[in-house]
């Protein structure tokens, strides 16, 4: 009886989150309510092998900040994360 | 205030239509912006985007930024049951500002085109009868309400680096203007000059206020890596206008006290033993400075003979 209702437990703590970049790439994380976005961001760059300082991250329109967490953002299951690379002008 | 990437998002699998010779493939495809939009409705589920006064959205298009500010967005939707009365209120005013002086209208129309439509998606998505944010017995989008303004004597930048400064400029003379908000009663009849009647020396000023801004966020260990930079380099705001000689402590040098004067009658030459150096005068290229030509006679007396929309073949 245990088990599922513990499997059931987990797979509410994970949520699917796809991060899309600009030209549409998808990778797609499992994360934790609780975890910061600072580790998401780490692990999307070193997997781009990108800076994570000249990457953009947005969800709903707003820059995601790195204390920032899925339960703080509201966000569900199969929510997108967009990738932007740093503008410039002149 | 929009983010810099929504313009990003709209556009996005659109390829950007600069100068009126480059139409791109799919410059305007419907149905990528469609998709483009239906994408984008997360982004205003959490406030009503027409009980807004204004909509700035900065655009950063092939390295260049551009403002586009929608004053009075309300102007623009036309109330089911009184529709008279929503046909005389003010219209709804989208003010595109380019520093680069956005003669050509090819890329104005391109960019309000693709705003209009993504406005007109939200209120369909929003405003219909019983839906979120519904005033009495719904709403329509009227594309005709709308009006595409250019500001009138907006400052014009004079190098091809300084942009984004300018389109920051602006962003701030629409609110920070304590004497005078720009208003939709300023519209259509609207001049920068009147605002800011020193605009291109507020975009220096801008510039310095940049500066000190980073200057504070930064932390301690940034800090003293932009005095060290700042100091190998002899730039920086600190230390602009400082000459390189050592400081004299009095106003006459202490050798010149006592020395007797010369007799200057006798020593003063009136040729020289050094032929003058030659002046070599570089021309600058045709377009180096986009505020020159921009204020050219010729451009203005073009502008004044027939507006440029006539001159460009128009996408739309």
């Amino acid at each position: 009886m245990a088990a599922p209702a513990e499997a059931e437990a987990e797979a509410q703590e994970f949520i699917k989150i796809k991060v899309v970049s600009q030209d549409s790439n998808e990778v797609i994380f499992r994360v934790k309510p609780g975890t910061s976005m600072a580790k998401l961001k780490n692990s999307y760059a070193s997997r781009t092998g990108a800076a994570v300082g000249t990457l953009r991250f947005l969800f709903d329109g707003t820059r995601l900040k790195d204390e920032d967490t899925p339960k703080s953002l509201e966000m569900e299951d199969d929510d997108v994360i967009e990738v932007y690379q740093e503008q410039l002008g002149g | 205030m929009f983010n810099t990437f929504f313009y990003n998002s709209l556009a996005k699998e659109i390829t950007p239509l600069g100068f009126s010779g480059r139409v791109g493939k799919n410059a305007n495809d419907p149905e990528t912006l469609k998709t483009n939009i239906l994408r984008m409705q997360r982004w205003t589920r959490k406030f009503d985007l027409f009980a807004k006064d204004y909509i700035v959205i900065p655009i950063n298009e092939d390295f260049h930024w551009m403002v586009v500010a929608v004053i009075n967005p309300q102007g623009a939707l036309i109330e089911d049951g009184n529709e008279e009365a929503s046909r005389n209120a003010p219209k709804c005013f989208m003010v595109f500002y380019d520093p680069l002086s956005g003669l050509d209208p090819t890329r104005r129309m391109h960019i309000t085109h693709m705003i209009k439509e993504y406005l007109a998606a939200v209120c369909g998505a929003t405003k219909g009868a019983n839906m979120k944010y519904a005033v009495n017995k719904g709403a329509t989008f009227d594309k005709n309400r709308v009006v595409v303004v250019r500001p009138k004597n907006a400052p014009i930048q004079n190098n091809f680096s300084d942009c984004g400064l300018y389109a920051l400029h602006f962003i701030e003379g629409l609110f920070c203007n304590i004497d005078r908000p720009v208003t939709v009663d300023d519209f259509p009849e609207f001049d920068w000059k009147e605002c800011w009647p020193e605009a291109d020396k507020m975009c220096e000023f801008t510039r310095d206020k940049i500066y000190n801004l980073i200057k504070k966020r930064a932390g301690p260990r940034v800090r003293s890596r932009i005095e060290q930079y700042e100091h190998d380099n002899r730039c920086g705001l600190s230390r602009e206008g400082e000459s390189r000689k050592s400081r004299r402590h009095s106003a006459v040098p202490c050798s010149a006290q006592y020395r007797t004067p010369r007799n200057t009658n006798y020593y003063r030459r009136f040729y020289s033993l050094n032929p003058p150096p030659i002046k070599v005068v570089q021309e600058e290229p045709f377009f180096s400075n986009p505020r020159n030509v921009a204020t050219m006679p010729v451009t203005q007396k073009v502008r004044k003979i027939r507006p440029p929309e006539l001159s460009f073949p128009l996408a739309y």
